[in-house]
């Protein structure tokens, strides 16, 4: 219960800075997606369950504050923190490099797949602006953003088996 | 499960229209959190003052220069539009000309902070800290001192969402202000920064430079949704083809979209007649 808690707070607060100081972050055309860090960040420290939970509460929250297209954030940020949770519980875990290389692919899926469901829906999705404009810059920008956050966020959330207090097995064998 | 319940709320807050129940629970919930929103700017302020004071003092010099040149340019602009305006208004009082809805004149103005700022590579919309509450409805014209900013596209009970001129689902219909060439000012297919002034014939003069503005026109049964004579920018650059009748006009907005702090949201003031 504290853990839901604990999430729910951060990611009300990532919305609402993500709406506020966030938007205006920018490098190029792109600025720092403070949402995707936080909700990558979470997913690989409790795993897939989790992530994909916070990722529908956070886009949610933003598309209802920012007058977004009601659903679409929530989409890709479920599915985004979903498979970093997979990867963080597999290939990932315990790995340095996992959540620059997790923020990394999640913000290239993420615009992508933000492009593609607006070409569905038959809105403006403009391919050149958002690769050749905005990707570079928010990439960047993540980049510079998820070793703070997830340094904060494992601070006020832990990671997935923490709490268990069992030292790591290896098999040497 | 998640990912059906996104899409469900996708599908259904798309097809509904802007006074759907959905919309109108973003709107509630939008103002909920307005006041967190408020409180994050105001934390945030300090520090964008001090950016603000760095950047400005490291480029006084510079702008300060451009701005005399400018200012004596506009000195001699303004003496030959004095004049030009008397004569205007002396043939329109003989002609009894009846005009469009004219900016500031047959609007009032509703001053509102932004609070959230334009994002994002696709839609470009910022949100600002007034709606029904202050009167505000759906396509009601947005501007700045230095021009256009958008129009209202969805209305919450405190909070309002603002279509900029930079989104690619905007048009207004415009003109040149020295020619008198009449287009339609939009966001190219192709997501450029800059915008476009379709439909005008390559018969018209049009120049580099050349003011670009809101034509405001008015038909028995149906008026522009923005005032005329507003300003939406300026011509950077044009080219004719001998195969398209009409001129690839590129326009310069003379707002700067990612930096706005306040808007005015203009509300015309027949509608508060004859308004429910």
């Amino acid at each position: 219960m504290r853990l839901v808690l604990k999430t729910a707070a951060i990611v009300f607060a990532a919305a609402i800075l993500q709406g506020s100081w966030f938007d205006a972050l920018s490098l190029g055309s792109g600025s720092a997606g403070l949402l995707l860090v936080v909700v990558v960040s979470l997913a690989l420290l409790r795993g897939s369950v989790l992530g994909a939970s916070a990722g529908f509460a956070a886009g949610l929250l933003f598309d209802i504050s920012t007058f977004g297209q009601l659903g679409l954030t929530s989409l890709l940020l479920t599915l985004a923190g979903f498979w970093t949770g997979r990867y963080g519980e597999t290939t990932g875990r315990d790995r340095a490099h996992a959540p620059f290389l997790s923020v990394a692919v999640i913000t290239v899926l993420y615009e992508l797949g933000g492009l593609l469901v607006r070409f569905l829906i038959g809105e403006p999705a403009p391919f050149g602006k958002l690769v050749l404009g905005a990707l570079p810059g928010e990439l960047l920008l993540n980049l510079l953003l998820i070793a703070p956050v997830y340094v904060l966020c494992r601070r006020a959330v832990g990671k997935h088996g923490d709490e268990l207090g069992a030292p790591e097995v290896r098999v040497l064998a | 499960m998640l990912v059906l319940l996104s899409l469900a709320l996708l599908t259904v807050s798309f097809r509904e229209s802007s006074n759907g129940p959905m919309h109108r629970v973003q709107g509630y919930g939008s103002s909920a959190t307005k006041p967190f929103q408020v409180v994050a700017d105001r934390v945030a302020q300090p520090f964008e003052d001090g950016y603000g004071w760095i950047h400005g003092m490291l480029t006084a010099k510079n702008e300060n220069k451009k701005m005399r040149q400018e200012l004596e340019s506009l000195r001699q602009q303004r003496a030959r539009q004095k004049n030009a305006e008397a004569e205007v208004t002396q043939l329109e009082t003989l002609l009894n000309y009846e005009h469009s809805s004219r900016f500031p004149h047959d609007y009032q103005k509703v001053n509102v902070e932004v609070m959230t700022p334009a994002t994002g590579a696709f839609e470009q919309t910022i949100v600002i800290t007034a709606g029904q509450n202050r009167d505000i409805r759906i396509d009601d014209p947005v501007v700045v001192g230095d021009g256009l900013v958008g129009r209202i596209s969805q209305v919450g009970p405190t909070t309002s969402k603002v279509t900029l001129v930079s989104d690619p689902s905007f048009a207004a219909s415009a003109r040149d202000l020295r020619t008198g060439a009449e287009g339609i000012v939009r966001h190219p297919a192709t997501g450029s920064d800059v915008l476009i002034l379709d439909n005008v014939k390559t018969d018209q003069r049009v120049r580099e430079g050349d003011s670009i503005i809101t034509s405001g026109w008015r038909r028995p049964d149906l008026s522009s949704l923005y005032p005329a004579q507003v300003s939406i920018g300026r011509i950077s650059s044009y080219s004719r083809t001998d195969v398209d009748p009409n001129i690839q006009i590129q326009v310069e907005p003379t707002v700067d979209f990612s930096s706005l702090e306040a808007v005015i949201v203009l509300i015309p003031n027949n509608r508060q007649v004859s308004g429910p």
